[in-house]
C-alpha cells in the first residue's frame, strides 16, 4: 500500500518542476532543499519519545541540523524570489511616446492611447 | 483518543497537501513568493503534528517528556539562529554557496537518525537496509554540499580533475554497499566483528563521504547546479526512508515529493546546459569548447523579462527577417517591466550604412534608447543580458583585423562581456567575413536558433504569458 503512494508522491514532484521555465530552477533548486528540512520531523519523533541519552543527544543533533536547514533554506529561496515579485506591471507604452518627460505629461492629461499602427515595412 | 489521531492524521495529510501545492506554485513565476511560502506553512504544520502526535501518547508514561520538550525548542531555537548568524556574518556570501550548505545540514540530520538507530536500536530486516541505504545517501550527499559549498566560496581552486574517476567511484561506491552487506550480516548473525558495530557504522558512512568527494569534487561550475540537484534529490530519497522505518507518514511523501523534484530538476538543469547528468557527475568534466549551447526562446525570453539591464545588438538578420516591429513590441514590454533596455547599433551593422537606423526608426524604437559611439564598446560589461539578433561580424574579435572588411579599422561590439549573451541565429554559418566567432562558444553564450521574427515572436508571448508555451 505504501510503495504506490510513494511513487505517486515522487512522480508529482518530478512533473511539478518538470514543466518550470528555466529561470525558476535556482529558485526550486532551494526550494527542494528548504524542504529537506523535514527531517525536523524524525528529530522530534525520536527527542520526544526519548528515553535514553543517546536517543536525546541524536534527537537534538537532528532538529537542530534541521532547523539550519529549515531557516537557512526559506531566506535563501525568499531572497531568490526578490527579483519576481518587484516588478511593476506597467502596460506597454507606444514607441513614439517612450521619450519620459512627455509621456508623464500626456498620461496625467489626456486618456491613454492604443500604441499607433506602424506603418509596414517598404522593402 | 481516536478522533485525536484522525485529527493528526488530518493534519498531516493538510501538511502535505501545503508543500505540494506549494511547489507547484513555486514553478511559476508569477505565484513563486506565495508558493514559496504555503511550503514553508506545510513544513511547520508537520512539525506541529509532529510534536502533537509524541506529547499526546507519552504525556503520562514519561517523566522525561518536559525536559525532551525543552529540548527539542533549543535545538530548533539554536539551528535557526546558527543559519541566520550565518547568512548575516559573511557580507559577500552567495545565495548557492548558502543553499548548497542548507542541503548539507539537511542531511546532517538524516545522518545523526540513522546513527542513532543502527547504533542503539538494532533494526531488523528490510528496515535493516533502508537505514543503511538512507546512512549511505545521506553521507554521499553531505559531502557533496560541503564541496559544493566551499567550491562556491573558493572558485575553481577547488576543482580537481582525476583521471579514471568512473573508475574511484565505482569502486568506492562496491566498497560502501559490500560494507552495508557485511553489517547487514554481522548484525543478522550477531558474528562478533573485528572492530565494534559503532566503527562499521562509521566507516561506512566514511566510505559513502569519500564517495560524495569523488563525485564533486571534479564538477565544474557551470554544472554545479545540477550536483546540487542531485544531492538534494539523495538527501530527499534518505529522509523518505527513514520515514518508512520510523513509521512517519509526512516524512515518507515529502521526502518522495523532494526525491522526484530533485531529479526532475537534475534533468531540467541539465538541459538547459546542454549536459548530461551522468557527463556532468561521473565521466569527463567538460564537454569542450568545440559545441555551442543553445537555448529556447521561450526560457530566453523570461530571462530577459526578469533582468536589470539589457542591450540589444541587431544585426543583418534582424533586417533579413523584417522582424523590427517585434523588436519594437518586445523592447516596449521590457520598458513596461522596469528594465533597462539600450539598443547598440554598429556603424557597419547590415548590408549597407544606415540600414539598421532606418528600420529602428521606422518601427519607431525610440532614438534615445541608442548606445552613444563613445560607450558602445565598453557598455556591455555592465549588462546582464546582451541579445545579438543576427548580427555576427560586428561582434566578431576575430573579424576586426581583417582588411577587406568594411569593418576595417572600426572597434567591435564586445558582447561577450555582458554577463549572458544569447545569439539569434538562423543557422550555424558565420557572417559576410566567414570567420567562425570565438565569443559564441563563450561559457555565458547560448544560441537561439532559428529566424528572427519567430524567435522574437516567442519571446514576447513567453514575456507575456509569464509562462513558457509548451513544455521545456
Amino acid at each position: 500500500m505504501e510503495a504506490p503512494a510513494l511513487m505517486i508522491a515522487a512522480f508529482a514532484g518530478w512533473l511539478i518542476v518538470s514543466r518550470a521555465p528555466a529561470i525558476l530552477h535556482g529558485p526550486l533548486i532551494s526550494g527542494c532543499m528548504f524542504l529537506n528540512a523535514i527531517v525536523v520531523v524524525a528529530g522530534l519523533d525520536i527527542l520526544l519519545t526519548a528515553i535514553a541519552p543517546a536517543e536525546q543527544v541524536a534527537g537534538f543533533l537532528t532538529i537542530l541540523f534541521g532547523a539550519a536547514n529549515a531557516a537557512g533554506g526559506y531566506a535563501v529561496g525568499a531572497e531568490s524570489l526578490v527579483k519576481f515579485r518587484a516588478v511593476p506591471r506597467a502596460e506597454p507604452v507606444a514607441p513614439a511616446a517612450s521619450v519620459k518627460p512627455r509621456r508623464d505629461r500626456r498620461r496625467s492629461t489626456a486618456p491613454r492611447r492604443k500604441p499607433q499602427p506602424i506603418p509596414a515595412a517598404t522593402d | 483518543m481516536l478522533i485525536g489521531i484522525s485529527l493528526l492524521s488530518v493534519g498531516g495529510l493538510l501538511a502535505v497537501f501545503c508543500v505540494l501545492i506549494g511547489v507547484w506554485r513555486l514553478a511559476s513565476v508569477s505565484t513563486s513568493a506565495y508558493g514559496l511560502r504555503l511550503a514553508g506553512l506545510g513544513l511547520l504544520l508537520a512539525f506541529v503534528v509532529a510534536v502533537l502526535r509524541r506529547f499526546d501518547a507519552n504525556a503520562a508514561v514519561s517523566p522525561l517528556t518536559t525536559f525532551n520538550l525543552r529540548l527539542a525548542a533549543t535545538a530548533l531555537l539554536a539551528g535557526a539562529a546558527v543559519a541566520w548568524w550565518r547568512s548575516r556574518r559573511v557580507p559577500g556570501i552567495s545565495h548557492e554557496q548558502r543553499m548548497a550548505w542548507c542541503n548539507g545540514m539537511g542531511a546532517a540530520g538524516v545522518l545523526s537518525v540513522a546513527a542513532l538507530e543502527l547504533i542503539a536500536r538494532s533494526p531488523q530486516g528490510a528496515a535493516l537496509f533502508a537505514i543503511l541505504a538512507a546512512a549511505l545517501l545521506a553521507a554521499i550527499s553531505l559531502s557533496g554540499a560541503l564541496v559544493t559549498s566551499a567550491k562556491l566560496r573558493g572558485g575553481a581552486g577547488y576543482t580537481v580533475r582525476l583521471s579514471g574517476r568512473p573508475a574511484l567511484i565505482g569502486a568506492s561506491l562496491l566498497a560502501a554497499i559490500g560494507l552495508g552487506f557485511y553489517i547487514a550480516r554481522a548484525a543478522a548473525a550477531g558474528i562478533s566483528a573485528p572492530i565494534p558495530y559503532a566503527g562499521l557504522i562509521g566507516l561506512l558512512a566514511g566510505t559513502g563521504a569519500i564517495c560524495g568527494l569523488l563525485i564533486t569534487l571534479p564538477v565544474i561550475a557551470a554544472d554545479l547546479p545540477i550536483a546540487a540537484s542531485v544531492g538534494n534529490a539523495l538527501t530527499g530519497a534518505a529522509a523518505a526512508l527513514l520515514g518508512w522505518v520510523l513509521q512517519i507518514p509526512v516524512l515518507m511523501i515529502i521526502g518522495m515529493v523532494v526525491a522526484g523534484a530533485g531529479t526532475g530538476l537534475a534533468q531540467s538543469s541539465a538541459r538547459v546546459l546542454r549536459r548530461s547528468i551522468g557527463d556532468a557527475l561521473f565521466w569527463e568534466m567538460s564537454s569542450g569548447p568545440s559545441a555551442t549551447r543553445p537555448i529556447d526562446a521561450g526560457n530566453a525570453g523570461m530571462f530577459l523579462r526578469y533582468a536589470r539591464k539589457v542591450i540589444v545588438v541587431p544585426g543583418y538578420g534582424l533586417a533579413a527577417a523584417q522582424a523590427h516591429h517585434k523588436l519594437a513590441e518586445l523592447i516596449n514590454l521590457l520598458l513596461a517591466a522596469g528594465v533597462d533596455v539600450k539598443v547598440a547599433v554598429h556603424p557597419s551593422a547590415g548590408r549597407f550604412p544606415g540600414q539598421l537606423d532606418g528600420l529602428l526608426a521606422d518601427a519607431g524604437i525610440a532614438p534615445h534608447l541608442n548606445v552613444q559611439p563613445a560607450e558602445g564598446v565598453d557598455c556591455f560589461s555592465g549588462a546582464d543580458i546582451a541579445l545579438v539578433i543576427g548580427a555576427n561580424d560586428v561582434v566578431n574579435p576575430s573579424a576586426a583585423g581583417i582588411k577587406s572588411l568594411p569593418l576595417f579599422g572600426m572597434s567591435i561590439f564586445n558582447v561577450g562581456l555582458a554577463k549572458t549573451l544569447y545569439v539569434i541565429k538562423r543557422g550555424q554559418g558565420s557572417g559576410f567575413a566567414g570567420i567562425a566567432n570565438p565569443t559564441f562558444h563563450g561559457e555565458n553564450c547560448s544560441m537561439v536558433h532559428g529566424d528572427a521574427q519567430s524567435v522574437l515572436a516567442e519571446m514576447i508571448e513567453a514575456m507575456k504569458r509569464g509562462e513558457l508555451a509548451v513544455a521545456a
